[in-house]
């Protein structure tokens, strides 16, 4: 079973659980403050969504992180079960200090407010991401994804991952999924870099490579036609084949590819 | 020139409110009896600029907006509404990297105003209880305010955000 946590704030929860269950797995969605019961079920892996836990007062995802139920999300993540969290997630389990995870529990990334020049706040809109082999060997979540860019949403104020100068060195090989365009080919500028992220980082993987913190949704390109058919690249002109079929409905999307890979590693498929 | 004000919500700050009860359950042998939280502009340019900033201030609602927000010019601590008793500790916290600082420097420039640059985070200020030593409570501020693990720090991240903390004298 996978257990979705729903922090007061939290929006994408009940399509988390129902794209894992249209994956094949049993999934629940627990409260924050439902620690005891999250424990007596025991799950298998964690999905922190997305969404704006605790209304992002201070700084999106501090406060979350500081809540009791991630004492034992954290002790499962060192225990190496799956933990990906999505936005507001990625933001909890960055101030959690469990991605990058260099030292288990220090915070040593943030993200901080999106940097677009001649713009601020909020950005909602489809980008490209990619991932090398290292990290598709490396993270759990990423093992059914080939070199193809694929398409993804992203929705954040405060998806720009930042790290100390003195770890920008080591900082490349926790980087699992970086910004790209259609083509695969890298930039740090918009939109390609939609938030000035460093080294065009979408995700970042810990050590062991079971805890994924990414700022795009998948659970939002879960299906072929959560795809805008104007895409350019692959993802693109397939979406466009089956604009006047009925056969979009059972075609999963690019987002699928996570949740596959999470089939794969319980062995599932 | 520098002008620098201060803005808070006229109703309690529901921030504040989560701070306190997440500092009480994590940091509960340090945590403050009072806090507040603003929302801190400074701004610098040639001459006086109060008079700018009133100007500013009545021209642009999402810098204060009069049906929620009120403002004050920080000169001098404590300040309206803070205990006396109690001893205070300014923390700022602002990014290291503010888009939206440069966009309002842009903003103003292009309207008008003669503006230097602009300034922007966010004030918290910590009352600790009376009797507290002044260096105890800066060093139970800064404990607070700098998030260095995921049990220790709240208000700032330091790899991201720059900590200024600063006792009332």
């Amino acid at each position: 079973m996978i257990a979705v946590i729903q922090f007061p704030g939290s929006n994408c929860e009940y399509e988390t659980s129902r794209v894992l269950v249209e994956s094949g797995f049993e999934s629940k969605v627990f409260r924050w403050n439902q620690h005891f019961e999250l424990q007596n079920a025991s799950p298998d892996g964690f999905i922190l969504p997305g969404g704006f836990s605790f209304q992002d007062r201070v700084r999106a995802g501090a406060v979350g992180a500081k809540e009791r139920i991630m004492d034992y999300i954290f002790d499962c993540a060192s225990a190496g079960k799956p933990v990906l969290g999505i936005c507001n997630g990625a933001q909890i389990l960055v101030e959690a200090g469990l991605v990058p995870g260099w030292k288990t529990g220090k915070i040593q990334a943030a993200l901080a407010a999106n940097m677009i020049p001649g713009r601020t706040g909020y950005l909602s809109r489809w980008v490209f991401l990619k991932t090398d082999d290292e990290s598709r060997a490396n993270c759990l979540w990423l093992s059914k994804f080939d070199d193809a860019p694929i398409p993804i949403p992203i929705a954040h104020a405060e998806g720009r991952f930042v790290f100390s100068s003195d770890d920008l060195p080591r900082c490349e090989e926790n980087i699992a999924l970086t910004y790209c365009d259609y083509s695969g080919a890298e930039s740090d500028e918009y939109p390609v870099n939609p938030n000035g992220s460093v080294l065009n980082a979408a995700g970042i993987v810990n050590e062991s490579g079971n805890v994924l913190a990414m700022m795009p949704h998948p659970e939002r390109a879960f299906r072929m036609w959560h795809v805008p058919p104007g895409l350019e690249g692959k993802w693109g002109v397939m979406r466009r084949e089956f604009c006047h079929s009925e056969a979009i409905k059972e075609q999963p999307g690019p987002g699928a590819l996570f949740f596959s890979s999470l089939s794969d590693y319980f062995g599932m498929e | 020139m520098r002008t620098r004000i201060v803005v808070r919500l006229k109703a309690p700050d529901p921030s504040v409110a989560t701070v306190l009860v997440t500092l009480r359950r994590i940091a509960g042998e340090i945590c403050p009896e009072q806090m507040q939280r603003y929302d801190g502009w400074e701004f610098t340019g040639p001459g006086r600029l109060d008079d700018t900033v009133l100007k500013i201030v009545d021209k642009y609602d999402d810098i204060v907006n009069p049906n929620k927000e009120t403002y004050i010019f920080l000169q001098e601590h404590p300040l309206p509404g803070e205990n006396p008793e109690l001893v205070w500790v300014s923390v700022f916290i602002s990014d290291r990297i503010d888009g939206s600082a440069e966009s309002w420097l842009d903003i103003l420039q292009c309207s008008g105003f003669e503006i230097d640059n602009v300034f922007r985070g966010v004030l918290w200020r910590l009352g600790f209880p009376e009797g507290t030593p002044v260096e105890t409570a800066a060093k139970n501020a800064r404990a607070i305010s700098v998030t260095t693990d995921r049990k220790h720090g709240l208000l700032g991240n330091p790899i991201s955000q720059e900590i200024s903390i600063r006792a009332d004298e």
